[in-house]
């Protein structure tokens, strides 16, 4: 067996009873959106560009070729509070001049380095507003979760085996890379 | 009502009705159907085909347009059926949505409901543990409830029986608390999960740690390729329905053996308004059914009438089965029906993480996990609270990303996962006190779209059940950290009763026809055609998954009703 078939395999291991998160209860209800009437093309951009640099095309796709912006709003959209989603939209118009102020220019201009800080210093400075804040934390999470769960991922890069091996619960760690 | 002519009285007439089709009412068309009674099984919803109607079983992740997660406004207008972790977008077709079945909640209480062919055997958690002669015993002892008019002996053939058909895993263990049966071999367990075995074997006396007995099949017996059914591939996606017929449901299993007979008839879409109840032959004569679609009444008749509309709807049926001789609901003489319904307490949660046997990690699938059996008062009476709980038990170790970088170090972080440490959960699974304040009624004035009463359910916990959690707490706790393991924390989930989804009670089983409903043989002590085996019939809850039981008690019921209908007894 390769690596890959052992990760993937391995990730469907465990005990057998779910823990199960506690559900909130008495959440605000959320306002109807649509992210085209929301977003201009530039926002739009903005996004691909955001979702291109948490995840970039390397010797594989990226999360923007994978259109894992298009799943970051679907989510948003679909499966958001109305605080989160509003804080979404307000941080993704509003990123555009923290970028401006604390790295001279607007994101697109940036150079992917610069990118890459840019979004690192949203999600951690003081300065960021919390609506950047959760922006930056909704997206990331989103777009790791749209690329990992994207059909190319599980077909080509980190293939998904819907029936696993059979379970040994003495398998060598070290195989899976695991500290002995 | 219905006015029909002497032909379609005919047309109408069976030997038996069975309502409801889930995991009772499928063991009871089963042997009932064997027995060569034309049988008509009536199921409140839409009809599912194994296999033809399981959209989703084989759906990669990536087909879930939000990848399984239920969006926030289909939770919003669900805040019951929300509760349920198993409720996803890959299982929604199964449940039963909040505003398709209101009820009232004089207390909070969750009723998770699956109105379809197979009911909520196509979402199960498919743990099967038999109770035990102290588990029967209990009330006697205890003195709560009522003495059951069984014992183990009375069941365990019936353990048996419904055992090596369903096809159930499990290890002789030999425990008096626990009852071996005829298992298939057992789920295998990790090194972690051998390592807490042994330090409880060593530590605690009386606790033992043992392969959960679970219906899914890890091998395949010519009893169970006979209904088509094959060996577990442990995809553990259950309950999207299974194309291997892998894990046991009415739809694999019960009642397509039942259609082989021949002589059934399954009726979906049907919704059982009452049970007929003839003053002047002193007998149920068969039950009236509104259409699911058209609202139309029906009436269909038999001689014998299974009640298996699941515990709680048995109640609303059974007291909405109003007569001459039975104006408070049918076999309700004594004031008792809807009284004393219980159920599981799963509260408390420990968790912790392990910093051993770093050699070894899980690989590959399997069905099943471990299981404490019940240590609290088994054997006599030795806490500040009565009964006791079991307890469910895994130990994992995953695969998992540092998602902190941004960039190419995150992709390749997620492109290659690294093997964390060992963590390990428990869960206690607690008896309940039956009592008569917790209680289903009917209320007087508001009905449902079927024109069905509206249910008013009143059910909480009690002192008994808040002692035994801090027990739990303290036990499971104390048993972790013999085991070496490190930052244990313990929650109280404080959930609502009902989302245990194992409701029992309110028709229940008993010696005497003055403070009980049903006789040893499930038949109401005032109308002995008339036979409830689903939940409702629970005297008492012990802490086993309860589907087991009713598998077995439907079977030895349906084997002593016809006998008594041969005999012309009824």
């Amino acid at each position: 067996m390769n690596r890959r078939q052992a990760i993937k395999s391995t990730a469907l291991i465990g005990g057998g009873f779910l823990f199960l998160p506690p559900l909130l209860r008495g959440q605000t209800s959320r306002l109807p959106r649509s992210s085209d009437a929301i977003l201009g093309a530039t926002e739009k951009r903005l996004l691909q560009s955001v979702v291109a640099t948490i995840i970039p095309a390397t010797d594989t796709p990226g999360a923007q070729e994978l259109q894992v912006d298009q799943f970051v709003l679907l989510m948003v959209n679909d499966c958001h509070d109305a605080k989160d989603q509003a804080a979404f939209y307000s941080g993704l118009r509003d990123m555009d001049a923290f970028v401006a102020q604390h790295f001279g220019q607007p994101f697109l201009s940036c150079d992917a380095t610069t990118r890459v800080e840019a979004l690192k210093s949203m999600g951690g400075s003081p300065d960021a507003s919390a609506d950047i804040k959760a922006f930056i934390q909704i997206t990331k999470r989103r777009t790791i979760q749209g690329y990992l769960q994207s059909e190319y991922v599980m077909t080509n890069v980190l293939p998904h085996e819907m029936i696993p091996q059979p379970y040994d619960g003495y398998y060598p760690a070290s195989k899976l890379g695991g500290k002995v | 009502m219905a006015n029909l002519s002497i032909n379609g009285i005919k047309q109408n007439t069976y030997d038996a009705i069975v309502v409801g089709s889930g995991i009772s009412g499928g063991w009871a068309a089963k042997e009932l159907t064997e027995k060569g009674l034309k049988t008509l099984v009536l199921e409140r919803g839409r009809d599912v085909k194994h296999n033809v109607d399981y959209p989703t079983a084989n759906k990669m992740p990536y087909e879930f347009k939000h990848r399984n997660q239920i969006p926030h406004e289909t939770r919003q207008a669900n805040p019951i059926l929300s509760r349920a972790g198993a409720w996803k977008e890959d299982t929604d077709h199964f449940f039963v949505k909040d505003d398709e079945h209101p009820y009232i909640q004089e207390k909070p209480f969750d009723w998770i409901r699956g109105y379809q062919v197979g009911g909520r055997s196509l979402l199960w958690a498919r743990q099967t543990q038999r109770w035990s002669q102290y588990d029967f015993e209990g009330p006697a002892r205890d003195g709560f409830a009522v003495d059951w008019p069984i014992r183990y002996e009375d069941i365990a053939p019936w353990y048996s029986h419904v055992e090596s058909f369903a096809g159930i895993s499990g290890n002789q263990d030999g425990l008096a608390e626990l009852p071996d049966g005829e298992f298939l071999p057992p789920n295998p367990f990790n090194a972690v999960e051998d390592h807490f075995k042994r330090v409880l074997d060593e530590k605690f006396e009386g606790r033992h740690l043992i392969a959960a007995r679970f219906a899914n099949l890890t091998k395949s017996t010519p009893t169970q390729l006979a209904q088509g059914r094959y060996q577990c591939m442990s995809r553990r996606l259950c309950k999207r329905g299974c194309p291997f017929g892998a894990y046991f449901s009415s739809n694999s299993s019960t009642l397509p053996w039942a259609e082989k007979t021949g002589n059934l008839t399954l009726r979906p879409h049907s919704v059982v308004h009452s049970v007929i109840y003839d003053d002047k032959q002193g007998k149920a004569t068969g039950v009236r059914v509104i259409d699911n679609l058209t609202k139309e009444v029906t009436e269909y008749y038999a001689k014998i009438i299974f009640v298996n509309a699941s515990a709680i709807n048995t109640n609303l049926i059974l007291l909405n089965s109003t007569s001459k001789r039975f104006p408070n609901g049918l076999g309700n003489d004594n004031g008792l029906l809807g009284k004393f319904v219980a159920f599981h307490n799963y509260n408390i949660k420990v968790r912790a993480q392990f910093d051993g046997l770093n050699e070894f990690a899980p690989f590959g699938g399997r069905p099943g996990s471990t299981y404490i059996p019940r240590f609290r008062n088994v054997f006599k009476q030795e806490t500040n609270f009565l009964r006791g709980y079991a307890t469910a038990f895994s130990a994992s170790r995953n695969l998992s990303s540092n998602q902190s970088g941004m960039g190419e170090d995150l992709k390749e972080s997620l492109l290659n996962p690294k093997l964390g440490g060992w963590s390990s959960g428990a869960q206690m699974m607690g008896e309940t006190i039956p009592k008569e304040s917790n209680a289903v009624t009917l209320d007087s004035q508001k009905t449902d779209a079927w024109g069905m009463p509206l249910l008013r359910i009143n059910v909480d916990f009690d002192e008994n059940d808040r002692k035994m959690e801090a027990d739990a707490t303290e036990q499971l706790s104390a048993m972790f950290a013999a085991a070496g393991f490190s930052n244990i924390k313990t929650t109280n989930k404080q959930d609502a009763p009902g989302i245990d989804i194992h409701e029992m009670g309110g028709v229940r089983m008993g010696r005497e026809a003055k403070t009980s409903l049903l006789n040893g043989w499930n038949q109401l002590h005032a109308c002995k055609n008339v036979l409830v085996t689903d939940g409702a019939c629970m005297t008492s809850t012990s802490t086993q998954n309860p589907s087991l039981t009713y598998m077995a008690i439907t079977a030895r019921a349906a084997h002593h009703a016809v006998e008594e209908m041969r005999q012309g007894n009824i």
